[in-house]
């Protein structure tokens, strides 16, 4: 697709997640139905991947440019508050750690016990096979 | 002058040639601390104080870079959708990441507040810090608290991700990519995630599907807790 029409159907996308957060009352930010949206459509072969890959390239490489405009919010904060900032931004980035920590462990510790449950389903499966076949072997004789 | 400061042509230029400045600097120096947000933010705040500039001549342009903010996120679906059989092996494993790091970045706030006495506005700004922008500053409004607080708070945790995600995941021995992507997006939504991104596309991919859901699961346990503690 040209990138004119790609750039069409990605900002279509972001309407029709506007429209049921802000008129149907969806209870989520209208961009983040939006990803639900392209990723049903993707999963439906409605879309393909390579047919919008020029705009989803640059979006993807660039992402941080973006969040540029809302972070400049920091001059209309108040002296209060603006005071505090040491404090504030320690504790920010401690969270930030904490929580990376703790996403990252429970993540891994639930992924480890399945994997070692489907493994163990996996080696009983073959024990009983082998069980079954050497039966077999021992009734012929 | 000021028929041109107030054009959006102005905000739009600044805000590309402090972004480019940023990456140039951040891949000239290659201290991961050197984030290119936060160097353009840091030119972009000194140029409108010293030139006496106000934020809502900036904003005039600014808000047309901030608009491409929704389908930068919607084209998250893209990696997303290469990685689905990754998300549908580990389902179960990946809900309880998201949802215990949510847990722990709200804990973490209410209890830091509470101990260091903030003030209750400060608290609900700071409580939707590790959401995405579009999400966290809705969410701050409705709980009460001030939105511009909360993008600085989203901010400076998602540049935190971004730099530290690495050496974090090293040091607690995390190992999985699954799991690394989840804990990167949990806790630093879409600026963590173009740091995994670049660690991989499992754990970009990974962190792109964690945003969605850490944003989902505060707006609605975030009123719970504060209803439950009030």
């Amino acid at each position: 697709m040209r990138i004119p029409l790609q750039l069409a159907v990605i900002f279509a996308i972001c309407l029709a997640g506007e429209f049921l957060h802000r008129i149907v009352g969806v209870p989520l930010p209208g961009n983040i139905i939006g990803m639900v949206l392209l990723l049903i459509l993707l999963c439906t072969k409605v879309i393909k991947p390579e047919q919008i890959s020029g705009v989803s390239n640059f979006f993807l490489k660039h992402l941080a440019l973006f969040f540029l405009p809302p972070s400049i919010a920091i001059m209309a904060v108040g002296d209060d508050i603006l005071s505090k900032w040491p404090l504030l931004l320690f504790l920010c980035i401690a969270f930030t750690l904490i929580t990376i920590a703790m996403g990252g462990w429970v993540t891994q510790f639930f992924i480890r016990r399945q994997e070692y449950r489907e493994n163990l389903a996996l080696r009983a499966e073959r024990l009983s096979k082998r069980a079954e076949r050497n039966g077999t072997i021992g009734g012929e004789k | 002058m000021n028929a041109i400061i107030n054009s959006p042509l102005f905000g739009i230029f600044l805000t590309l040639v402090a972004f480019e400045t940023g990456v140039f600097i951040s891949k000239k120096f290659k201290y991961s601390f050197l984030n290119p947000l936060l160097i353009g933010n840091i030119l972009i705040v000194g140029f409108l104080l010293i030139t006496g500039i106000s934020l809502e001549s900036y904003n005039v342009g600014g808000d047309y870079i901030s608009v491409m903010l929704s389908p930068a996120t919607v084209v998250l679906a893209v990696p997303l959708y290469r990685q689905i059989s990754k998300l549908r092996q580990f389902w179960k494993p990946i809900l309880a990441g998201i949802f215990a790091g949510s847990l722990t970045s709200i804990a973490c706030v209410i209890l830091f507040s509470k101990l260091l006495g903030l003030s209750n506005t400060l608290m609900l700004s700071l409580l939707p810090k590790s959401v995405t922008i579009p999400m966290g500053s809705v969410i701050s409004s409705q709980i009460g608290g001030i939105p511009s607080v909360t993008i600085i708070a989203i901010t400076v945790t998602g540049i935190t991700g971004a730099v530290a995600a690495p050496a974090v995941c090293r040091f607690c021995h995390i190992k999985h990519k699954v799991a690394q992507g989840i804990a990167i997006g949990t806790a630093s939504h879409a600026l963590g995630t173009t740091r995994a991104m670049e660690m991989g596309e499992v754990q970009g991919a990974m962190s792109s599907l964690a945003i969605g859901i850490a944003g989902l699961f505060t707006a609605v346990v975030a009123p719970l807790i504060l209803a439950c503690l009030s």
